[in-house]
């Protein structure tokens, strides 16, 4: 069969099938069974299957996943935004704006101890947004910072989606890690700086705590009291990093002990909450593995049948300059990101794309960061960011309309990191080449 | 009858909310324990490495059909959630028949390379030694387990498609 024809086939079937709604892991490996059967080798094709699931399920990297997804199951009910609210309620609360910025400060707390982009946004959903709202703050600003802010979960390190690039790309996680860290802290300080500015510009959108109801030095840093939990989950876990203790895989272990001792200082271990953190954390696995095992087949059915190359080829034979391609892809993530998620946005392109980042000469790490940037984008994007339906989960009374229009100033500030970080590649490759050589 | 056999198929896939748990924390733990043990002792575990792969393989394989009893599998939602419920029910056939598909392969294909490797009595030589068919049943038995749950969903299905009833109700 011509390469074409074959690749229209290939992802044109997937691409019916995700539309229908037919959940993507089936669609993936459905599909590269019976292509794999019928237009590649048979019996072969589907022994390879069944090899390769195995395989890439077991490879050691990717025991990391399960735990880092224990530790954010964990830490999803232990109450942790709670303290750090407060402290933050106490410092900030002051400052027009402040409690917005520092909303976006938690967020970024809880991306160095979470992998995920949705913990942050359920548990600041529950703890900041009515605290916000009483004090007079602006809801879509309340509700952008939440969702911004949480997102910064997968790339603020510890990250599973990192974990996942950096198999498929073949490096280093830790490396993609720290290289992560940089455009985290900028994306942060951006979001922060914003809340500030437009609550100094429009006083009524992020009012300053009265004068008489601020606090004194004193119980100022009695408040702290609070950061120190959550400072040394995550000190734990990076340090661990750091200091060559561990690697990034096995760090997820000490994340879960550390995350478990804090929990239960916080006296969170009782039975309706163990088991809420192992249904999150068992469903969110299960997802996260089977979506691999069809990922894997159907990356296989892509390279195995020359389809892959034959779209490579047929893009770069353009001959238009390579950045152009490069933004180009960019846009197609975006676009994707609207309607699906970003873990099988990446599965899907892939086998793809990844081979035609190498040929042009770009570097891989510094991809996958523009790469996870813009997943941060699609938990926000309407209509079907995931992180918006995690908040409207946690705060039924809001409206859809007033959640898609809250996120579109943080999209736009997101594009901006990514516009910085394309321009300045240093600012991803500084950190992991000082710590890792 | 049916209704027993739907009570049974999912107790059972209710169960591995428990294995999954279970496996998760002793996966922590034995990674945490090798982590510490060669740090301060300078002897991490022979067996360490290993079993924390095939762990995660447990946590992976014998969860697919508890999501999907809970229906958690990611998928776009944009136009199925305004199709009416028959067109839902014809879309979960389509999807039944590609889980069935990989099911035959992983209980099909994956069952006969354990059974080959019980006849040859191969042990595993990367750590956790133990018989390698033991290792590899993980495949057929997770199959299975979605798979059953996937027969139930696709003959609720069917039969939804069929007559626009629903055969039993779901529960959560």
């Amino acid at each position: 069969m011509a390469s074409g024809l074959l690749a229209l086939l290939i992802f044109g079937s997937l691409l019916l099938f995700l539309l229908l709604g037919v959940p993507v892991a089936f669609a993936m490996g459905g599909i590269s069974l019976i292509i794999g059967f019928f237009f590649w080798s048979g019996e072969a094709s589907i022994v390879g299957f069944v090899l390769g699931s195995y395989g890439r399920v077991l490879e050691f990297t990717l025991t990391a996943l399960p735990m880092y997804i224990l530790m954010a199951g964990i830490l999803r009910y232990s109450d942790l935004a709670d303290d750090l609210y407060e402290a933050i309620y106490r410092w900030f609360g002051g400052i027009k704006g402040g409690l917005a910025a520092g909303t976006t400060l938690i967020g970024a707390l809880f991306g160095a101890m979470v992998g995920i982009a949705t913990v942050a946004t359920a548990t600041l959903g529950v703890t900041a947004r009515p605290s916000m709202l009483k004090r007079g703050y602006d809801s879509r600003l309340v509700s952008g910072v939440i969702l911004a802010g949480g997102a910064l979960g997968i790339l603020i390190p510890p990250s599973i989606l990192m974990i996942i690039y950096a198999m498929e790309a073949s490096v280093s996680a830790g490396r993609l890690f720290f290289a992560g860290l940089i455009p985290g802290l900028l994306a942060a300080i951006i979001f922060m700086g914003y809340a500030i500015i437009i609550s100094y510009i429009k006083p009524e959108m992020g009012p300053a705590l009265p004068k008489e109801s601020r606090f004194s030095w004193k119980e100022k840093f009695q408040s702290l009291k609070g950061v120190i939990l959550p400072l040394l989950v995550i000190i734990m876990v990076l340090a661990s990093i750091f200091t060559g203790l561990a690697t990034p895989t096995e760090a997820a272990a000490v994340g879960v002990i550390g995350s478990f001792i804090c929990a239960g200082i916080k006296r969170k271990l009782t039975w309706s909450n163990i088991k809420k953190m192992v249904v999150m954390s068992v469903k969110l696995n299960g997802m996260v593995f089977w979506l691999l095992i069809g990922a894997v087949a159907y990356a296989r059915i892509v390279s195995a049948t020359g389809v892959g190359t034959w779209v490579a080829n047929l893009i770069t034979d353009f001959d238009v300059n390579r950045w152009v391609i490069l933004i180009g892809m960019q846009v197609i993530f975006f676009i994707l990101g609207m309607f699906i998620d970003p873990g099988a946005i990446l599965l899907m392109t892939a086998p793809v794309f990844m081979p035609m980042v190498i040929d042009l000469g770009f570097d891989p790490i510094w991809y996958g960061v523009l790469f996870i940037l813009n997943a941060c984008m699609a938990y926000l994007t309407p209509p079907f960011g995931i992180s918006l339906f995690v908040l409207k989960g946690v705060a039924p009374d809001i409206k859809m309309q007033e959640l898609y229009r809250s996120v579109i100033p943080f999209v736009i500030l997101y594009a901006i990191v990514i516009i910085i970080v394309m321009i300045f590649p240093q600012l991803v490759h500084w950190l992991p080449d000082r710590i890792m050589g | 009858m049916l209704k027993k056999v739907v009570k049974t198929i999912t107790k059972i896939n209710q169960s591995m909310l428990i294995v999954g748990g279970v496996v998760l924390a002793l996966l922590s733990l034995v990674v945490f324990y090798d982590v510490i043990a060669r740090y301060f002792f300078n002897s991490p575990t022979r067996f360490g490495f290993d079993l924390s792969t095939w762990l995660t393989g447990i946590a992976a394989f014998l969860t697919g059909g508890y999501v999907l009893l809970h229906n958690d599998h990611i998928r776009v939602d944009v136009f199925y959630e305004r199709f009416s419920d028959r067109i839902k029910s014809l879309v979960e056939v389509i999807t039944g028949i590609f889980i069935l598909l990989i099911v035959i392969a992983l209980v099909w294909y994956g069952g006969a390379r354990v059974i080959q490797l019980y006849e040859s009595g191969s042990v595993a030589s990367t750590g956790l030694n133990i018989s390698l068919w033991i290792k590899w049943s993980i495949l057929p038995i997770g199959g299975l387990l979605l798979g059953l749950q996937a027969t139930i969903n696709l003959i609720r299905s069917i039969y939804n498609v069929c007559t626009g009833k629903r055969l039993w109700e779901e529960e959560d």
